[in-house]
């Protein structure tokens, strides 16, 4: 890892109800309407519409998932930030 | 001398006042118990909506979506947001006059229709010479969020059609219990941000192109501001009324010790002379 580029990424999840998450993590997986992608920290910056499906994330060896439908996801080197339709903590 | 049955029967209406206005503050506790949090719920949202809609917006380009179309003012909307019923302080003045100088403002070179929601907005503008295009006036407590994303559609569709160059809601939000906060908000077009944001260097990629995205998002987006202020201008009416029943509530007891001190003083007057009266006749009697 360089010197320069983040080791970690901000990642929040806000829902119309709640912010239900606000985190550091290493790596994030995102349900966007063309599949599942992976996001790890200095991300290339990207908008992407999101579909129904897991988000997860992990932070060092905890891991957490959330079911989450529609919305859209704000992807930048340092951060994420999920806008999403209706979410809830997966069992 | 004041009357003793006067001083009695004004402490009596005084109190009756108190009690209504006792039972007034209970229901508007309540009520706003229930604003408040459906507004709280709202709060992270609100917090990080704006400053994203404006980035999506700055990034997407000024052409990218119609709603976006900044358009020289010359015929504007603009929504008012009021309650229904008084007895809640300055609530409905404040907003009313802050409204009336912004429509001032504007009136030189747009034409001007309103929307109005509640009661006391459709009384003020009735007076004035505004053209009303819709009023929603009664029960507007019973307002659904379906029947302000019904209207946030007509907007929607009048902006698109260029009927209507821009939008504005002006409405109170729900800031502290002491003071709401007005706000005059332009909703469409959607505000763009100015810049990018520090942590952004590059142009972000889009997953799906722009248009389809924004086109999906932004509808919600305008829909959500005007559910959202309608929300907070609910829940700063009842902290308003909750506040006004509080200190009328207050008054009428400053009022009935007030009171309660003269009929007191009266009454002590009236023995004392009558005593002095005994007095003047058994001296009398034994001279």
């Amino acid at each position: 890892m360089s010197g320069k580029a983040p080791d970690r990424f901000r990642l929040r999840v806000v829902t119309s109800k709640s912010l239900l998450i606000e985190t550091d993590a290493d790596e994030a997986q995102i349900p966007t309407i063309d599949g599942l992608i992976g996001v790890f920290p200095n991300h290339q910056p990207l908008i992407v519409a999101l579909g129904r499906g897991t988000l997860s994330y992990r932070q060092a060896a905890y891991e957490e998932r959330f079911e989450i439908d529609g919305g859209y996801a704000e992807i930048s080197p340092d951060s994420v930030l999920v806008f999403t339709e209706s979410a809830a903590t997966g069992e | 001398m004041p009357n003793l049955i006067d001083l009695r029967r004004r402490i009596r209406s005084v109190r009756n006042t108190q009690q209504v206005t006792k039972a007034m503050k209970t229901v508007a506790t309540a009520k706003y118990k229930k604003a408040s949090r459906s507004v709280a719920v709202g709060r992270p949202l609100w917090h990080s909506a704006p400053a994203s809609a404006g980035r999506l917006a700055f990034w997407a380009g000024p052409n990218a979506h119609p709603l976006l179309d900044i358009r020289e003012e010359q015929s504007i909307d603009v929504l008012v947001l009021t309650s229904d019923k008084g007895l809640c302080g300055a609530f409905n003045a404040n907003l009313l006059a802050k409204a009336l100088e912004f429509l001032k403002s504007k009136e030189p070179a747009a034409r001007i229709r309103l929307e109005l929601i509640g009661k006391k907005a459709v009384h003020f503008f009735k007076r004035q010479e505004y053209q009303i295009d819709r009023v929603f006036a009664d029960h507007t407590d019973k307002l659904t969020p379906a029947d302000l994303k019904k209207l946030a559609g007509e907007l929607m569709e009048k902006f698109l059609f260029r009927e209507t160059d821009a939008v504005y809601e002006v409405y109170n939000e729900f800031k502290s219990v002491l003071t709401p906060k007005i706000m005059i908000v332009r909703i469409l077009p959607i505000a763009t941000g100015t810049e990018a944001g520090p942590d952004h260097g590059l142009d972000p990629d889009w997953e799906p192109r722009p248009f389809p995205l924004i086109s999906a998002l932004w509808p919600r987006y305008v829909e959500a501001q005007i559910v959202h202020a309608f929300a907070e201008s609910q829940a700063a009416e009842q902290a308003a009324r909750m506040m006004a029943m509080d200190s009328a509530s207050n008054n009428a007891e400053d009022l009935i010790e007030d009171l309660t001190l003269n009929l007191n003083k009266a009454r002590q007057a009236g023995i004392t002379k009558e005593l002095l009266e005994i007095m003047t006749a058994v001296d009398a009697l034994k001279s």
